[in-house]
C-alpha cells in the first residue's frame, strides 16, 4: 500500500464531496417537486388569475421544464445562489446569511461545553472505573443523551427562568439595549470586536440556556468515548512509566493519556455537528433563537418550497464541509488514517 | 489541598465575585421611558404598505404608526353609531349614501413637518385602490380582495379639508371599511403612487399620522425579531394624552410555548395572541398576571357541497344542524375560550341574531328529518367531514372528533373524517371535491356585510347558486339591501330577515366563535378586547403599583 501524501488525501477528499453534495441536492431537488399539489397554486388563498400565477411560476423560475430547473439551480449554488423565496421573491441566500450566525454561535458554544464537560466527565469517570462516581456519570451521559432536546430546555427554563429568574427564556438579546454593531453576526463575537461589554455580557446571559440545553444533549455521547478510550489507554505501558518517574497525576491524564485517546473524539466532534444543527432546529424553536432552525420551521409552516430546499441544502454543504475539515484534521493528526 | 488547587478556586473566586460585580454594574436598575413590553408569536407577512398588508399583525402595526380618516370607538359593537372621528372631523352622506363629503382634520402634520390635507387623501386611495390607471392594486392584497373598485368610484378634492368619494353603490357599511387599516393614509413622501414601500426601504411603512413611529424593525431572514414603537410627538390626538405608553416593544417568540414561559418569567407585560387553552387556563390561576377575555371576530361555519346529494336537500342540512352540540365544542376543545354561534354574523356585532337555535342540538329531530330521506339506525347517513389538519385553523382535529361523536350519538348518522393540510384543503375547495368541511372567516372590515355573504360566497365553491337559484337571489337581495340600507332601521330589517333566511336554508351551519385573550403583568391597564379585535397599543399604560 503506497501512502497518500496529505496533500494527495486532501484533493482526493475533496473531490469525493462533490459529488455527494450533488446527490443531496439531487435528491432534495426531487422530494420537493414530487410533494403533492402545485407550489405557485397554494401561495395564493383565493383561485387566481392564470396570468398571475404565470407571472408569479416566471419570478420563481418555475415556468420551465424540470432539468432545466435543476441545471440553473445546481450552477448557481457555487455562486452562493439559493433562488428565491416563494414569500416575498427575496433572495433566499439574503436569508441564510441573515440566520446563519444565529446558529453557527449556538452551535460552536454548544460544541464546546458538549466536548468540555464530556471529556471532563468522561476522564472522571475513568479515573473512578467501577465506582459509585463512574456509574453515576454513565447514567448522567445515557440520560442527557436519551433525554428529548426541547424538554431539557423547558426544564432548563423553569428553573433558570422562571423559578429562580437568573436568566432569559429565550431569544437572542435584550429588546431595551442596542445589539452590537454587525460584523460577523454572531453577537458574542460582534460585541468583543467593537469593544462593547454590556452588549457581551448580555448576549453570553441569552446565549447560555440554549447552549448547555444542546451541549448536554451531545456530552452523553463524549463522556462515553472519552470514558472508553482514557480507560484503554490509562493501561498503557507509558502510563505506568511516567507514573514510576514521578510525574503527577494531572500531567499524566491531561498532558499525555487524554492526548493519545482524543483522536476519535476529534471525530465524532464532526460526526456529531449533523446532529448538533439538527438539534439546533428544536433548540432554536424552544428559545426563540433567530437561526436556520427556527427559520426552517417557519418556512415550512408557509409552504415555502424553494426556502425549504434552500435550507436543507445549506445545512447538507455544511455537515459535508465540517466532515471534510475533521477527515483532513485527522489524517494531519495520525497520518495512517491515509494508508 | 495542593498549590494548584488553591490557585484554582481563588481563580473561581475571584471570576464569580467580577461577574457578579460587572453584572450589577453593566444592568443598573434605573428610570427609563415608560416601556411596555407585547410578546408574540406573529410576525409581519409582507410589508407594512397598506397596499400590500393583509395579514392580522401587518394591520396591527399599521393602525399603530398610521391614522385613517375614522375609527372605531373601542368596546363598542362597530355599528353606525361607534364611529368616531379621527383625520376627519365630521362627514355627511349624499344621494342615497353614494357620495360622502369628509371635513379634514387642520393641523396635523407628517414627520417632514408637511400638513395632512385632501390630496393626500385622494392621492391613498388613487395609489392602494389604482383608482386613476397608475397606482398600485396588488393582486394578492386587501384593496382587490376587499373590492375597493366595486365601491368607490372616486375620490375628488373639494377644498384643502374637503375630500369627495363617489361611491358605485350605495355602500352602507362605508365608514366600517374606511376604519381599517387597508384605507389608512399613506405619507406621498415616502411611498410612490406606482411602488410599494418594503422592509427595505427607508421608512420601512407607507403609513404616517399614526400614535407611534416606527422606531426600529427588526427582521432577520423573512421574519420579525422585534419592534419598537416610540410616542409619535406630533400625533393628532396627543393632547388627549394618547398615546399613553412612550415606548412599546414588540417581541417576536417561536411558538406558544415559548411565549407563555416569557410571561410566566415576567420577562415581557403582555402576551397577546395565540396563546392555548390550557396555556390561559393555567395564567388564569396565576396571581401574578391578569388574564383579559373579549369577543373575537373569527368565526368557524360549517359547509356542504350542495351539488351533490343529499347536501342539496335542505331537510337533510337541517338535519345536520340539530346534530350539533355547540357547547360541547366550545367546552371540550376551546375549555369555554370560544362561544357557540348561532347566526354567520357573530355575536357583539350589530344587527346580530341566534336564528340558529331553531337548530339546537336534538337527537330526535336528526332522526325524524332524515327518516323521510332513508336515513335509520341500519342505514345511516355515510357523512364524510373534511377538516383542515395543517395548524391554520385552531384544534381542528379535536373539533372533527366532536362533530362525529355528536352526529355518531344519533346512531343515523355514520362519520368518515378526512384530514387535508391547508393548500390541499384550499385546492379541493376550489375544485368543490369535499361534501362537508369545516371553514373558518376572519372579517376584512367589522361590518354584517363583510359576513352575511358568506353563505353564497362564489370562492366556497359549494354550488348554493346552482341548487337553489331562488334562494341564491333571495339571500344575495337581502344582502344587497343591509349594504345600501339608507338608515339603521332598514338594515336591521334587512339583516334580520338576511339570518333567519339563512337559519332556514342551513346552507352554511355557524358553529362558534373565538374569544381574544390577552395576559398581562398586574401593572399594564387599558387593555381592550371588542369586536374589532384591533390590538389599540396606544391605549396601554403601566400603573404604579398601589403600596
Amino acid at each position: 500500500v503506497i501512502p497518500l501524501t496529505l496533500k494527495t488525501y486532501v484533493v482526493s477528499r475533496v473531490l469525493l464531496t462533490i459529488p455527494m453534495i450533488i446527490l443531496l441536492f439531487t435528491f432534495v431537488f426531487i422530494i420537493v417537486r414530487i410533494l403533492p399539489g402545485d407550489p405557485a397554486l397554494l401561495h395564493f388563498e383565493k383561485a387566481v388569475d392564470p396570468a398571475v400565477l404565470e407571472e408569479f411560476r416566471h419570478r420563481l423560475g418555475l415556468d420551465v421544464d424540470p432539468l432545466t430547473q435543476y441545471v440553473t439551480y445546481l450552477t448557481g449554488i457555487p455562486f452562493g445562489n439559493f433562488g428565491l423565496s416563494m414569500q416575498d421573491y427575496s433572495p433566499i441566500s439574503d436569508h441564510l446569511a441573515a440566520r446563519f450566525p444565529a446558529t453557527l454561535e449556538l452551535t460552536i458554544y454548544s460544541m464546546l461545553f458538549a466536548v468540555l464537560f464530556g471529556v471532563v466527565l468522561g476522564v472522571r469517570s475513568s479515573k473512578k472505573y467501577d465506582t459509585a462516581q463512574d456509574h453515576g456519570i454513565r447514567f448522567f451521559g445515557i440520560v442527557t443523551y436519551a433525554i428529548p432536546v426541547f424538554f431539557l430546555g423547558m426544564i432548563l427554563q423553569y428553573i433558570f427562568s422562571i423559578w429562580l429568574g437568573w436568566l432569559p427564556t429565550g431569544k437572542r438579546f435584550d429588546p431595551h439595549f442596542a445589539t452590537p454593531t454587525p460584523i460577523t453576526g454572531m453577537y458574542t463575537v460582534d460585541s468583543l470586536l467593537t469593544g462593547n461589554l454590556q452588549a457581551f455580557i448580555i448576549a453570553v446571559r441569552y446565549l447560555i440556556l440554549p447552549s448547555v440545553t444542546l451541549g448536554l444533549i451531545l456530552c452523553g455521547i463524549f463522556i462515553r468515548l472519552t470514558r472508553t478510550n482514557m480507560i484503554e489507554t490509562l493501561r498503557m505501558d507509558f502510563v505506568v512509566a511516567g507514573e514510576a518517574r514521578g510525574l503527577s497525576e494531572g500531567k499524566i491524564t491531561y498532558g499525555y493519556a487524554l492526548k493519545n485517546a482524543f483522536l476519535p473524539i476529534l471525530t465524532m466532534i464532526g460526526l456529531q455537528f449533523a446532529a448538533l444543527l439538527a438539534g439546533a432546529i428544536l433548540t432554536e424553536t424552544t428559545f426563540s433563537w433567530g437561526g436556520l432552525g427556527t427559520y426552517l420551521v417557519q418556512r415550512i409552516t408557509h409552504r415555502d418550497y424553494t426556502a425549504i430546499q434552500g435550507v436543507v441544502v445549506f445545512f447538507g454543504i455544511l455537515v459535508s464541509l465540517v466532515t471534510l475539515f475533521v477527515d483532513i484534521l485527522y489524517a494531519y493528526l495520525d497520518p495512517r488514517i491515509r494508508l | 489541598m495542593n498549590k494548584n488547587q488553591t490557585i484554582a478556586i481563588a481563580l473561581i473566586v475571584i471570576i464569580v465575585v467580577g461577574a457578579a460585580g460587572v453584572y450589577l454594574f453593566m444592568f443598573p436598575p434605573g428610570p427609563g421611558v415608560p416601556t411596555i413590553v407585547v410578546g408574540t408569536t406573529d410576525s409581519v407577512e409582507s410589508s407594512l404598505d397598506m397596499a400590500q398588508s393583509y395579514d392580522y399583525f401587518g394591520w396591527e402595526m399599521i393602525i399603530s404608526v398610521a391614522s385613517g380618516l375614522v375609527e372605531i370607538e373601542p368596546g363598542s359593537q362597530a355599528g353606525a353609531d361607534d364611529i368616531l372621528p379621527a383625520l376627519a372631523t365630521n362627514w355627511v352622506a349624499s344621494d342615497g349614501g353614494k357620495i360622502w363629503d369628509f371635513t379634514l382634520r387642520q393641523n396635523v402634520t407628517f414627520r417632514d413637518g408637511r400638513e395632512f390635507n385632501a390630496t393626500d387623501v385622494k392621492y391613498t386611495f388613487d395609489r392602494n385602490c389604482n383608482l386613476t390607471g397608475v397606482g398600485l392594486y396588488e393582486e394578492d392584497g386587501p384593496q382587490l380582495n376587499m373590492d375597493y373598485q366595486g365601491v368607490i368610484k372616486n375620490v375628488t378634492i373639494l377644498s384643502e379639508f374637503v375630500v369627495r368619494f363617489n361611491l358605485r353603490i350605495a355602500f352602507a357599511p362605508f365608514l366600517q371599511l374606511l376604519s381599517c387599516a387597508a384605507s389608512y393614509i399613506v405619507d406621498r413622501a415616502v411611498a410612490p403612487m406606482d411602488a410599494l414601500v418594503t422592509y427595505e426601504s427607508a421608512y420601512q411603512t407607507s403609513g404616517a399620522l399614526g400614535p407611534y413611529l416606527l422606531q426600529d424593525w427588526v427582521r432577520i431572514g423573512g421574519s420579525d425579531d422585534h419592534i419598537t414603537l416610540i410616542k409619535n410627538p406630533d400625533y393628532w390626538n396627543a393632547a388627549a394624552g394618547y398615546p399613553k405608553t412612550d415606548k412599546i416593544i414588540i417581541q417576536m417568540y417561536a411558538d406558544s410555548t415559548a411565549l407563555s414561559s416569557a410571561m410566566t418569567a415576567g420577562e415581557i407585560d403582555v402576551a397577546y395572541r395565540q396563546l392555548s387553552a390550557d396555556q390561559v387556563n393555567g395564567f388564569k390561576t396565576n396571581t401574578a398576571v391578569h388574564v383579559w377575555e373579549g369577543i373575537g371576530a373569527q368565526i368557524q361555519y360549517l359547509c356542504f357541497q350542495q351539488r351533490v346529494y343529499p347536501y342539496n336537500e335542505t331537510a337533510v342540512r337541517n338535519a345536520i344542524a340539530s346534530g350539533i352540540n355547540r357547547t360541547h365544542i366550545t367546552d371540550a376543545v376551546f375549555l369555554g375560550q370560544a362561544d357557540p354561534l348561532y347566526s354567520i354574523i357573530p355575536q357583539g356585532m350589530a344587527y346580530a341574531n341566534t336564528a340558529f337555535t331553531q337548530w339546537n342540538y336534538n337527537i330526535s329531530r336528526v332522526r325524524e328529518l332524515l327518516a323521510p330521506f332513508g336515513y335509520n339506525n341500519v342505514t345511516p347517513l355515510k357523512l364524510n367531514l373534511t377538516y383542515e389538519s395543517s395548524g391554520h385553523y385552531p384544534s381542528s382535529a379535536q373539533q372533527a372528533l366532536v362533530y362525529q361523536q355528536d352526529w355518531e350519538d344519533t346512531g343515523v348518522i355514520d362519520v368518515t373524517l378526512t384530514p387535508l393540510d391547508w393548500p390541499s384543503f384550499r385546492l379541493a375547495r376550489n375544485a368543490g371535491t369535499m361534501d362537508v368541511f369545516i371553514y373558518g372567516w376572519y372579517p376584512d372590515f367589522i361590518d354584517p356585510d363583510n359576513y352575511g355573504f358568506l353563505p353564497f360566497a362564489s370562492w366556497l365553491n359549494m354550488g348554493y347558486n346552482d341548487t337553489y337559484p331562488a334562494g341564491g337571489v333571495a339571500q344575495n337581495a337581502l344582502w344587497n339591501e343591509g349594504r345600501s340600507a339608507p338608515n339603521n332601521t332598514a338594515r336591521q330589517t334587512a339583516y334580520v330577515a338576511l339570518q333567519n333566511l339563512q337559519a332556514t336554508e342551513c346552507s352554511v351551519i355557524p358553529l362558534w366563535q373565538s374569544s381574544t385573550v390577552a395576559v398581562t403583568s398586574l401593572a399594564v391597564k387599558g387593555v381592550v378586547l371588542d369586536i374589532t379585535v384591533n390590538w389599540r397599543h396606544w391605549l396601554l399604560y403601566l400603573e404604579a403599583p398601589t403600596t
